[in-house]
């Protein structure tokens, strides 16, 4: 799949992230699902959506709250996986590698969220100045200027991004298949970090138990299975 | 016989699909003021035949706003309905917004951030570890996001509706102890759900080997122990993925 039609795709799903709607669809479950299913290997996608959603789910995207772009990175990590993960051989490698890649976009993201909230403010201006002037269409164009400026600059975000991750990644042939094993640790890290983060959104006593419950659970049925 | 008053179905569909918008151009000056003010356009449509009066009316609406966005619906129906009473004192809409505020942000946050978003998520990712059918698990997901989404579009129509019915009133319903009962729901099951993927994943990765389980325990709890004593997502996450790294270096070379 072309890097155009990567970049308007994740920017279109990005803009659920705060911007409009907000069905959810915007979560890297999801969001890696769709892309891994457009790419040809949905299972891989959700592979890929599984170990990145947690990393981002502790994010509350509120009031003025700056927050990683989990969704952009989602969409970099899973399009770089899908490509370079040479049928397996170098899984691990690439699945790590593209995660702290995709965590340095969210990085970026974040960043450019801010100066978008900051560009926002000349719309606010030209709204306030349109109803002086008793005018009302300047409101009824501006939340469609502001998604069009938000998806414009999330594709450009994202092209620049896959683009930039071929060149990086095309050089991952150059790791010995064998260091594909140490990586694995690194993935099974990524999981765990997303884990943490996650319980810190659990620490009433009632939800001990609940955790546990839910431990318990997932040990027997991983016997069962 | 105040409480029997409802909003035109047509004005509150108007305001209801235009509520999906009301982030849209979310900035640092006046936060969700434009969102507000543009989601308030068919009640202004509504309550004035004139330009200028209805001018007059969104340019009150313009003033500094901040809610969750699923639950800034009940600040859309009560202003519509305080407005349409006409009151006497000037700033008394702007006071009313400003102490929904707090409410409207605070229990829209716990119950869909803090509690149904991750609940929901979480059981999706059960799916993941159980389900290999890909049809049915991809069932599963729209399962999962109509879990979500059921509430979300919920609280965004009943939303306005209550506001409306409720009018300056409405800041007595808007108690956290109102949604105790949906908290809990997805609060059981995300607490659980997280739990099943640790005790899912832990002798999973055993059997494959015991220092992968290890180093798995361990980013849980590093990643945990970090992020209370330092909040940079970035460092953290570069941290413990280069340990474990190490780790694997490590114990596969002896």
């Amino acid at each position: 799949m072309d890097n155009i039609w990567i970049g308007l795709i994740g920017s279109l799903l990005a803009l659920d992230t705060t911007i409009v709607f907000q069905f959810l669809v915007s979560q890297p479950l999801v969001t890696a699902s769709v892309l891994g299913w457009l790419m040809g290997d949905l299972q891989l996608g959700i592979q890929v959506g599984f170990y990145l959603q947690l990393l981002w789910l502790r994010n509350i995207p509120v009031g003025g709250a700056i927050v990683p772009e989990g969704n952009v990175a989602a969409i970099v990590t899973t399009c770089l996986v899908l490509r370079y993960h040479s049928d397996m051989v170098y899984f691990n490698s690439v699945m790590v590698l593209a995660v702290i890649y995709g965590v340095a976009i969210s990085y970026l993201g974040g960043e450019i969220v801010v100066m978008y909230r900051k560009f926002n403010v000349n719309l606010l201006n030209w709204v306030l100045n349109g109803l002086k002037r008793v005018k009302l269409l300047p409101l009824n164009l501006a939340p469609f200027g502001s998604i069009l400026v938000y998806f414009t600059v999330m594709f450009i975000l994202i092209y620049i991004s896959v683009t930039v991750g071929d060149v990086l990644f095309k050089q991952i042939s150059n790791i010995p298949v064998a260091w594909d094993d140490y990586f694995r640790f690194g993935l099974v890290a990524i999981l765990g970090i997303g884990v943490g983060l996650v319980v810190s959104l659990y620490k009433q006593k009632d939800d001990r138990f609940l955790l546990a419950i839910g431990f318990l659970l997932g040990g027997i049925i991983f016997l069962i299975k | 016989m105040r409480n029997q008053k409802k909003l035109p179905i047509l004005t509150g569909l108007g305001v209801f699909l235009r509520s999906f918008f009301i982030q849209s151009v979310w900035n640092y000056r006046s936060l969700l003021s434009v969102g507000f003010a543009y989601c308030l356009i068919p009640i202004a449509s509504r309550l004035y035949r004139n330009q200028e009066e209805r001018v007059a009316f969104l340019k009150r609406q313009m003033s500094f706003f901040n809610a969750h966005p699923y639950f800034a619906s009940y600040a859309l129906g009560a202003i519509s309905r305080v407005e349409e009473e006409k009151p006497s004192d000037p700033d008394l809409v702007e006071r009313f917004k400003n102490a929904l505020i707090g409410p409207l942000g605070a229990i829209g946050d716990q119950l869909f951030w803090g509690t149904i978003k991750p609940g929901c998520i979480l059981l999706a990712m059960i799916g993941v570890l159980l389900i290999d059918h890909l049809h049915l698990l991809i069932g599963y997901f729209i399962l999962m996001l109509i879990c979500y989404n059921v509430p979300h579009l919920l609280i965004r129509s009943i939303g306005i509706q209550v506001g409306y019915r409720e009018g300056l009133e409405v800041y007595k319903l808007l108690k956290s102890e109102r949604f105790n009962k949906y908290r809990l729901i997805y609060r059981v099951l995300g607490a659980i759900s997280l739990g099943f993927v640790i005790g899912f994943s832990i002798p999973q990765y055993g059997q494959i080997n015991p220092v992968l389980a290890a180093v798995f325990g361990l980013s849980i709890f590093g990643s945990y122990v970090f992020h209370r004593w330092k909040h940079s997502f970035y460092r953290n996450t570069l941290i413990i993925i280069t340990a474990a790294i190490l780790i694997g270096v490590i114990t596969e070379n002896i």
